[in-house]
Order: C-alpha cells, then structure tokens, then sequence
C-alpha cells in the first residue's frame, strides 16, 4: 500500500477570544468607528446648526448676474437658486468650450511635439514648458489683462475682414441666427428644418452601414463613405428647395461705440476659456506625446512599410492606437477643466462659484452653500466622466 | 518593464578593432542633420520657413516688450512689496538667514544624492544673474544683491562639502575609532625621538583629522535627511521667533514660499496612511478613505478654501494662514493617495508574500518592504501634485484676504501711476513661478533616473 | 492598522503534541524511522471562490525528511505548501507544524512564519534593497539582532550558497540562479526547521538550475525538512525520500522514488511520469 492513513490529531485547544483574528479585525474596525464618529460628532457639534437650512435659495436674489447667455434675469424677482442656476449654466458653457479647444490644441501641440522638424518640435515643447509651469490663475489674469489693456479701444477696433472684430469690449464673431425660410416661413419652421436634416443624416448612416456590411460580404468595394455623403448632400439640397435655409449667419458690426449684430464674446469669458485652453492643453499634450512615444516602434515602421503617408500614418494607425490610452488621463484633465473654471472668480466672470460666494455674501449659510458648491461640481464632473466612459467603451470595444 | 542591466563582465565579449573605422567629417553630419530635421521635403521646408517666421515675429514681439514698450518700474518700485510685502522691514536678516539656510540645504542634497551637471551650473548663474539685474534696476539693492550672492555661494559651499563626504564609504564609524584617529593625528606618542614624527607625512595627519570628524556617508545621508525634515518648522523659526514677524505679516512671495511646502509635505504625511487604508481589507477603514479621498477630489481647491474662510473657523479655529495651510494639506493628501495608492497597485504580490514569509509583520512589512517601493514608484506623479500645489498656492488670493505674490501684484497694480502697467507685473508673477516649478521637474528628472540605477 | 500588526508581540501560543505514530513499513526509508512527525495535515480543502484546489488532503512529513511534490499544474501542489505557512488559508481541515495548529490564532501566524522558510518560484527578493540587506532584514526586525551578528550570519548564509561576493549588490544585478540562492539564504537566515521550494528553478534559465539545486542538494544532507514542488525529476530521483503526486487538488499517490519510478501504482501518475520523463 502507498497510501498512509490520515494522521490522527488530538483536539485542538480553544483559542482564547482575543487571539481570534475575527475578533481582532471586529475590534480595530470598532475602535476605528469609534474615533471617527468621535471626531465626526466634534466637527457637528463645533458648527452652528441652528439655522441650517436651504430655505434661503428661494428668497429673491436681489443682485445682478452678469454674462448671460439666451437667458435674461435680473435679480429683483428671480430668486437666489435661480441666479445660481444661471452661474452653472455660465459654467457648463466655458467647460464645454475649453474642453473642446484644449483636446485640438493638445493633440496639435502633442503631435507636433514628436515633429520630425526640430523647429516645430522645439516650439511645441517651448509651449508645454511655458503653459504648464505657471499658474492658471495668472494665465487667466493675463489673458484678461491683453484683452482690456493690450487690446485697441472700440473706436481703433481690430477689423479681420469684417468678420471678426477686437476690441477691449470684447470679441464680437459671426454667429448663426434664425431667418425667414425660402416661403417667408415663421421662426419655428428652424425646427422643421432641424429635423429634416436629422432624418437626412439618419439615412444617410444607414445608406453607409448597408454598404459596409456588403462590401465585407462580397469584398467589392462599394465607396459607403462617399455614398454616404452623397445621400447627405441630396437630402440637404432636397429639403432646402421645399423648406428653404430658415438660418442665416449674422455677421458682426460696429454701431458707434459698441458692437450690433454677431455674437459677442465678454472679455472675461475669452480670458477664462483662453486660459483653460492653453494650460489643460499643454497637459493633454504631454498625454498625447507620451501615448504615442509608449507604441511600439515597429506600428510606425509597418505603418511605413505599407507605404501610408506621414499624415496617413498619423490618423490611421498612430492616433486611434494612443487613443485608448489616452482615454482615462484626458478624462482626468477634462475634470481638472471642471474644477479649474471656478477660477473665473478673479476676472469676475459669473460662474457657479462666483454666484455662490455672493449668495453667502448676502444670506450667510456657508455651510449649505459649501454643499451646494461641491454637489455641483460633482454632478457635473460625473457627466464629463459618464460621456468619457461611453467613449471608452467604444473606443476599447475590441481588443487589440 | 524594460531595464538595462550591466551585462556580468565575464561574459561580454568584445574583440579588438582590427582596423581604424572612417568617421564621417562632423562638417558632413552637420549638414546632413540640417537636411534631416529642416529642410526634408518641400512640405517640411514650408512648414520651417513658417516656423521661422513665427519665431523671428515672437522673438521681435517679446523684445519689443521687455524692453521698449514694458515698464518695468512696476517690479522694481515694489520689490520688496512683492517679495515679502508686510514683512516687517528691520527683521530683513530673517529672511535672508532662512534663504541662505534653504540653499545650502539644496547644496547638500545635491551634493549627497545627486550631481550638478553644466546645465544646472549654466541655469543657477543664470537665474542669479537675472535675480540680481532685477534688483538692481533702480537702484538701492546692494545688500539685497549681495545677501543673494551669498545664499548661491551657501549652495556651492553644500553641495562641496556634500560631495567630500561622500567618498568616505564606510557605513558607521564608532567614536572609540574617532578619538584614535584624532591622537594619531595629533599625539607625538608615536615618535620614538620626542617632538613631532616627521615619519607620519602632515597630509596622512590631515586625512586623519578629516576622516575623524566627518560623518561617515550613511552619518552624513541621516544629518541631511533629517534637516530637510526639519528644514520648514527651522524656516519657520528663523521667521517668526523671538520678535520676528507675526504670522499674518507672511506676505508676498514669501508666503507661496512657504504654503506649498506646508501643503507638499503635509499632504504627503496625511496621504501614506490614506493610501494604506484605502487599500485596507477592513471594510470601515477602507470606505472611510476612499470616502475621503472621492469628496475632497470632486471639490475645486477654490471651495475648500472657502470652506477654511467661512466654515474651518467653527471647528479647529486659529489664524487663517493656519487654516489654509491645513486645508492645503489635507486638499494634496487626497491627489497624492490616489498615485500612491496605483503604486501599491502596480507592486508585484510576491513582495508582500516574500515580507510574510521573512516573518515581518504587516506594519513591518508596509514600513520596511512596500511603501519605499511604492513611494520610488510614485515620484514622478507625487512631483507633478507639488508642483500642481504649488502653482495654486495663487489661489489663497482669489477669496482669501491673504495676500501672496499675485496679489501683491494685484496692489501694485492698484496703484495710480501703474495701473496701465498690469501685464507687466502678472508676467513677472508667471516667470516668478516659472522659475521654481521649472527647477522642480529638473529634480523630479533627477530623482527617476537616480532610481533607474541598479534598482528594479 | 490591522490584527496582524500587534502579532510580533504575542505570547506563545499552547502547543499540540504529535507523536510517532508506527510506520507504515515500506512508506518511510531506514534512515527516518523514529523520527517524530513535524507536518501533519488532516482532511484539508481549498477553495478559490467555486474552484477547489485542495480535496480532503491528508499527510504526515517525519523530521528531517526530503519530499517532493510532484503534478501537473493546475493541481493544487503550490496551493497546498503555500498553505503551509499560511501564504493561504485552508478551508476545512487541519494542519499542525511542529506542535502549532495553524488556525484564527494570531500567535500561531508569527510562530510559524519562523518555523518555516519559503523559497519562491520568482525569487521574490526586495529589490530596494541590497542583497545583505535583504538577507539581514528579518534578523534585525523580527529577531532583534543586533546589525554587526546579523550581517555575519548573512556573510555565513551567503558562503554557504557560495556568493559572498555579492554581498553589497542589489537584486537586479545579479543572475536568475544567483538571485535565487539569495532567496534560498534569506529564508535560511531565520533558522527554520522546514523549508518549502515552490518551483525554484522553473523561472531560471538552463544553465542556472544546476547552481541552485546544488544549493538544494547541500541544504538537504544537512538534515533540513524539506517539501519540494518541483518538475526536476533528476532531483526527485536523488535526493528525496519521498514522492507526493497532487492531481486536481487531491493527492493521488504517495511512495518512495523507487516506487514512483519503476512501479507507479495509479493511472493518473503512470500517465503523468511517462509526459515528463
């Protein structure tokens, strides 16, 4: 037989309780809570809470919001939480933008960066070096300070084919509005026309899904972009000869001393997403060089060996590799624009922060409009965070 | 992880040239790179002729600037207002005692742990030079110049001294040997004649001394280690003790000077145990600092400063510089938990298991196995944070009456015969920052490739 | 922190006696009869969430006894020596190490990490650390020595597995097999009474396994309990006194290296020898 029989072992001794490791780890954790809810009850206790309470957003406001933006409140009747709503939507519009501008700017300035001309490589890595190392609020403060200082006055404005006007009363740039249809159609008829190019579009990716999907079927290649874009172009043309184009680009113009027409941009909102652009730009860069330089050689030299241009490389092998690795660091960056656009404080540019902080200056109840602040820039930041991940998984969706 | 290790002697096999290898004329090369990196293509010729025009147009725009049309009066009429602001102005020495102690302390710690290449050479004698014009454009700057020259010779005098002790290798050295070391050099005991033995050559007399007082590398490495330790509560001594300034009257330049590394080495001590217990098996511990961490996280710095002006005076009370230094700490703790806590992440399992197995407990083995590991891995995200905190110490100004370097800016702004002179003043706050942050990253470069070396 | 912390600190804790049981003749060589047994494992299982590593294991090793661990892998052969020490936790049954039940007992965990060494199939060693450091490490903090005894023992260690030269490098200096010997040298540095090999050569380049086996071979004359898991078979042949074959978690047979070598008893064994050899 090679089998022994299993030992035979007298009975343990009862380990006392308190060398139980159970019981050890019942008995930090409990200590733990412990102290925290000591520490927790100090801080409660500490603060006065006799008058906590968010009964005191509903009040009227009784100041001014400026910045506005296709609202138009002015404080006397609209009460505390809805100026504040009117500072988070000034808030959502320079995160939106400066996100959109930092992520160009970043990949441009990353791309350049691993420029095979030294010059352009050397003036992106200049820019990084001056963009990241200094502070964003004096980028903000400078910025702001070029365009009330540095730019001309209204009368000597700085006229780009009267297209784009300059001034320290801010930049004032052409901007689509709502016009009469082809038929003299009202206003709502924009939406008609929205809609139609919605459907447009709808078929037309359809048109192209169908194509792509018998092209992998029969391997003959059957153009789905350019089919695509074809139907697009038809079913444009189409709906503008029945609904004509209900919207019409505004061109700004000078009006004596101010500006009429266009779109203008306050000076304090340029500072702020100018400043937001340059400085989470410069970071993106850095992102995007790394995730590049972090592919392996050989994607450039296969890239190469197929026979794709610099620029071909670049977009269709390089890119979309450093994309994926990109994804969670941009993110990061894209929250840091959350969080960094409550620095529109030192221009004076009405953002949620800057609303809030006049609440508490007129109503106290620092405490809830603390709550309030970090809520907010939670949600919002959650928002950046969910649209990230949806793209992540689209962008992961198969595994390289 | 790709690492280069010094291939074992004994195996690299490496034949004798057998015949002289034709280098290429450096003329040649020249040409040839100028070719490569300019002029490749029409496309990349274009793409050169634009950048050099930008540059040349950037070029003449900034000299322009710096020197016709920028007035530069702002700076210079206001140093002092920027530099220290309310500092009291008979306590000056203070604040040179404190700059000529901190860069001698850099000195030393490049000295033991690191070296001065000609660039950073190049960089300080630059800095300094530019230091030095500034004060002295208009005028009346003597002593500040010169105090300043001093505190750069402290660096050089550190980083020497540093350097000498540094070839003494030996690990510890008992006081018993010291004292024989010294009679030998000192005693004529030895000489059989009476007087001083000529036979012992005065430089092995002189060895002895040097080798006798000197601390050893590892006596030298803890003497410096724990001076950087002590290097801000010193700072901070030097400033405020004894009828030095107040706390409030920290001002200016200074009091960036002096927050973020309140806020670098605070948030650090508070991150550690942050990290560990966020990686903790026991689940209250773990939920209390992710919970923690995740708050203060989805905050902006603005707010929680808000919360030291308006809420933290309630609860632990104390000068608001205090409490802006505490937020300031515990705002870094919750970013830099996060890198320590992917270093953690990124350590191989089996170091924890090797750590049992030895018998080390799980406090021993955090201390002695795990957190130096994670804190080398960590360096470069933990340097970026510092310098991240750093740049925000501007913030204190924007809702705070604390009045740091941009806000001193700010006053001399308001003044009536500056007020056009704003970017001027804001640009030289940029470099002003620049300038620190820069030599920042240059020691975070350092310290990563330092660790590349033979370890890992 | 947590409970582990407080362990160093812990009194002793009771231990349970196990004594020679009578041999089961052909099981045991000559030169152990006698021997008390200093592992005893008792209807022990395993369970990685709904995976089981380890079915109903039951053994018993003798003092100064060599056992290798033989199965393919997958068959919970390293899941059952790291068990040994506690690396893993057993979810059913009993193991008793030199009198000490390895159980929720915090005394029990520091007790037996210093009756047990373990060398790791990837070494394991710390890498800020030189290689004397890494050796004296658990004497200075666990043993208390003082620095200057710590680091001769560790020169003696070093000797032994023939690198004192190598003293003062740090661990990615060194080869495979002399990092491995490192590993071997820090666990002897605690004194143990049984040493566990979990794959030690199978991280190593060829040339290198020799230089570590050796290490191995040496270790075993001197009288050290040593539990093997190992693909080594030339080894197995040599130098143990016993073979443990482990398949999907239960062990499978049990014998002498004659016996597993000319007259393997179950299928599953006779399958596996004629794969490896």
């Amino acid at each position: 037989m090679s089998q022994q029989p299993a030992p035979q072992l007298p009975d343990p001794a009862r380990t006392p309780l308190f060398y139980q490791r159970g019981f050890r780890s019942v008995l930090t954790q409990g200590i733990y809570v412990a102290l925290t809810a000591i520490v927790l009850a100090y801080v409660i206790a500490s603060l006065d809470l006799r008058e906590f309470g968010f009964g005191f957003l509903s009040e009227p406001a009784g100041f001014k919001v400026g910045n506005q933006w296709l609202v138009d409140v002015d404080g006397v009747t609209n009460s505390r939480i809805t100026m504040y709503l009117v500072g988070v939507w000034s808030t959502l519009r320079a995160v939106l933008v400066a996100i959109l501008l930092a992520t160009l700017v970043g990949v441009v300035v990353g791309v350049a960066r691993l420029s095979s001309n030294w010059l352009v490589a050397r003036m992106a890595m200049l820019f990084v070096e001056v963009f990241r190392n200094t502070p964003l609020l004096v980028q903000i403060v400078i910025w702001y300070a070029i365009l009330l200082v540095g730019a001309p006055v209204i009368q000597n404005v700085l006229n780009v084919g009267d297209f784009l006007f300059l001034s320290n009363r801010g930049i004032a740039i052409p901007w689509p509005v709502p016009s009469d249809g082809l038929w003299g159609a009202p206003d709502w008829f924009v939406g008609i026309w929205v809609l139609a190019l919605i459907a447009v579009g709808a078929v037309a990716m359809r048109v192209r899904a169908k194509r792509q999907e018998h092209e992998r079927e029969t391997g003959r290649i059957l153009f789905a972009n350019r089919w695509a874009m074809g139907v697009f172009a038809a079913g444009a043309l189409i709906s503008f000869l029945i609904l004509g184009v209900p919207v019409s680009i505004d061109r700004p113009v000078i009006e004596g001393t101010s500006y009429a027409e266009g779109m203008l941009v306050q000076p304090e909102f340029a500072a702020l997403v100018l400043g937001l652009t340059m400085y989470t730009g410069a970071f993106i860069a850095e992102i995007v060089r790394g995730s590049i330089q972090a592919l392996p050689k050989g994607q450039t030299e296969a890239a190469n060996a197929i026979g794709l241009t610099g620029y071909q490389r670049l977009t269709l092998v390089i890119l979309p590799q450093a994309l994926r690795q990109m994804i969670p660091s941009v993110t990061n960056q894209f929250l840091n624009v959350n969080k960094n656009s409550s620095l529109a404080y030192a221009v004076l540019f009405d953002d949620l922060f800057r609303v809030a902080t006049i609440v508490q200056n007129k109503a106290g109840h620092a405490l809830e409009m603390f709550f309030v602040i970090i809520i907010t820039y939670m949600v919002i930041s959650f928002a950046i965070s969910a649209v990230m991940n949806v793209l992540n998984a689209r962008v992961t969706a198969h595994r390289i | 992880m790709t690492q280069q290790l010094p291939a074992p002697q004994s195996q690299r096999i490496v034949l004798p040239p057998h015949r002289q290898r034709a280098r290429r004329p450096r003329s040649v090369r020249t040409r040839e790179w100028i070719h490569r990196n300019l002029f490749p293509s029409t496309a990349g010729t274009a793409l050169t002729i634009v950048s050099v025009t930008f540059i040349a147009a950037l070029t003449v725009g900034i000299v322009w600037f710096v020197f016709f049309d920028a007035n530069w009066r702002v700076i210079t009429d206001n140093r002092w207002l920027l530099f220290a602001g309310s500092f009291p102005h008979d306590q000056e020495w203070r604040l040179w005692a404190a700059m000529g102690f901190v860069f001698a302390l850099i000195g030393l710690s490049y000295g033991m742990w690191s070296s001065l290449g000609r660039k950073d050479h190049l960089f300080i004698v630059l800095t300094g030079i530019a230091v030095i014009l500034f004060m002295g454009h208009g005028g009346a700057a003597f002593w500040s110049s010169l105090w300043f020259l001093l505190s750069i010779a402290l660096l050089f005098l550190g980083y020497v001294i540093a350097r000498t002790i540094g070839h003494d290798r030996a690990r510890q050295r008992s006081l018993l040997t010291r004292v024989i070391l010294l009679r030998f050099a000192f005693d004529d005991a030895f000489s059989l004649r009476g007087g001083f033995d000529k036979t012992v050559p005065i430089q092995t007399r002189a060895r002895a001394v040097r080798v006798a007082l000197f601390p050893t590398r590892t006596g030298a490495n803890r003497i410096v280690g724990g001076l950087l330790i002590l290097a801000l509560p010193l700072v901070l001594v030097i400033l405020l003790a004894g009828g030095g300034a107040s706390m409030r009257e920290l001002d200016g330049f200074v009091l960036n000077l002096l927050l973020a590394p309140v806020g670098i080495v605070g948030g650090l001590v508070i991150a550690i145990p942050l990290a560990i217990g966020r990686a903790s098996k026991l689940h209250a511990i773990k939920w209390t600092c992710t919970a923690y961490i995740e708050i203060v996280r989805g905050a902006p710095l603005l707010g929680w400063l808000f919360v030291a002006l308006f809420i933290l005076d309630d609860i632990i009370g104390g000068d608001l510089i205090i409490r802006t230094m505490v937020v300031l700490a515990v705002f870094t703790a919750a970013y830099m938990a996060e890198y320590i806590r992917g270093a953690l992440q990124t350590l191989p399992h089996g170091q924890y298991e090797a750590a049992q197995a030895v018998g080390l407990s799980r406090g021993q083995s955090l201390r002695l196995i795990i957190m130096p590991q994670a804190l080398r891995i960590s360096i470069p995200p933990i340097v970026g944070q510092a310098i991240a905190i750093w740049k925000d110490t501007t913030l204190v100004t924007v809702i705070l009456p604390l009045r740091e370097l941009k806000g001193n800016a700010d006053s001399a702004i308001a003044q009536s015969e500056f007020i056009p002179d704003r970017i001027e003043a804001y640009i030289f706050v940029a470099v002003a920052f620049w300038i620190v942050a820069f030599i920042m990253s240059r020691i975070s470069q350092r310290m990563e490739r330092a660790q590349g070396i033979g370890e890992r | 922190m947590t409970s582990e912390d407080t362990a160093s600190s812990e009194p002793a804790p009771p231990k349970i006696s196990t004594e020679a049981r009578p041999e089961p003749g052909t099981m045991v060589p000559e030169r152990l009869i006698g021997q008390p047994d200093i592992i005893t494992v008792s209807h022990v299982d395993k369970w990685f969430g709904d995976f089981q590593a380890l079915d109903d294991v039951s053994l018993s090793v003798k003092e100064h006894e060599i056992v290798v661990i033989l199965g393919p892998s997958g068959s919970g052969k390293s899941t059952f020596i790291r068990c040994l020490n506690r690396l893993e936790e057993h979810d059913a049954g009993r193991i008793v190490i030199n009198g000490i039940e390895l159980n929720e007992d915090v005394r029990n965990l520091n007790a037996i990490r210093s009756e047990v060494g373990m060398v790791f199939q990837q070494f394991n060693l710390f890498p800020h650390l030189s290689v004397l450091s890494n050796i004296t490490l658990g004497l200075r903090k666990v043993r208390h020595l003082p620095r200057l005894d710590a680091e001769a023992l560790a020169i003696q260690l070093l000797e032994r597995v023939g690198i004192p030269e190598q003293a003062e490098k740090h661990p990615a200096q060194l080869s495979g097999g002399q990092q491995q010997r490192v590993a071997i040298a820090r666990a002897l540095a605690m004194q143990p009474k049984i040493m566990l090999f979990d794959e030690p050569t199978s991280a190593l380049d060829p040339e290198m396994i020799k230089e570590v086996l050796d290490v191995m071979q040496e270790l075993a004359e001197s009288g050290m309990t040593m539990l093997v898991v190992t693909h080594e078979m030339g080894f197995a042949r040599e130098v143990a006194d016993r073979l443990f074959f482990f398949d999907e978690g239960a062990l499978v047979e049990e014998g002498t290296p004659e016996h597993f070598f000319t007259s393997p008893r179950e299928e599953r064994t006779k399958l596996f020898l004629s794969q490896i050899l």
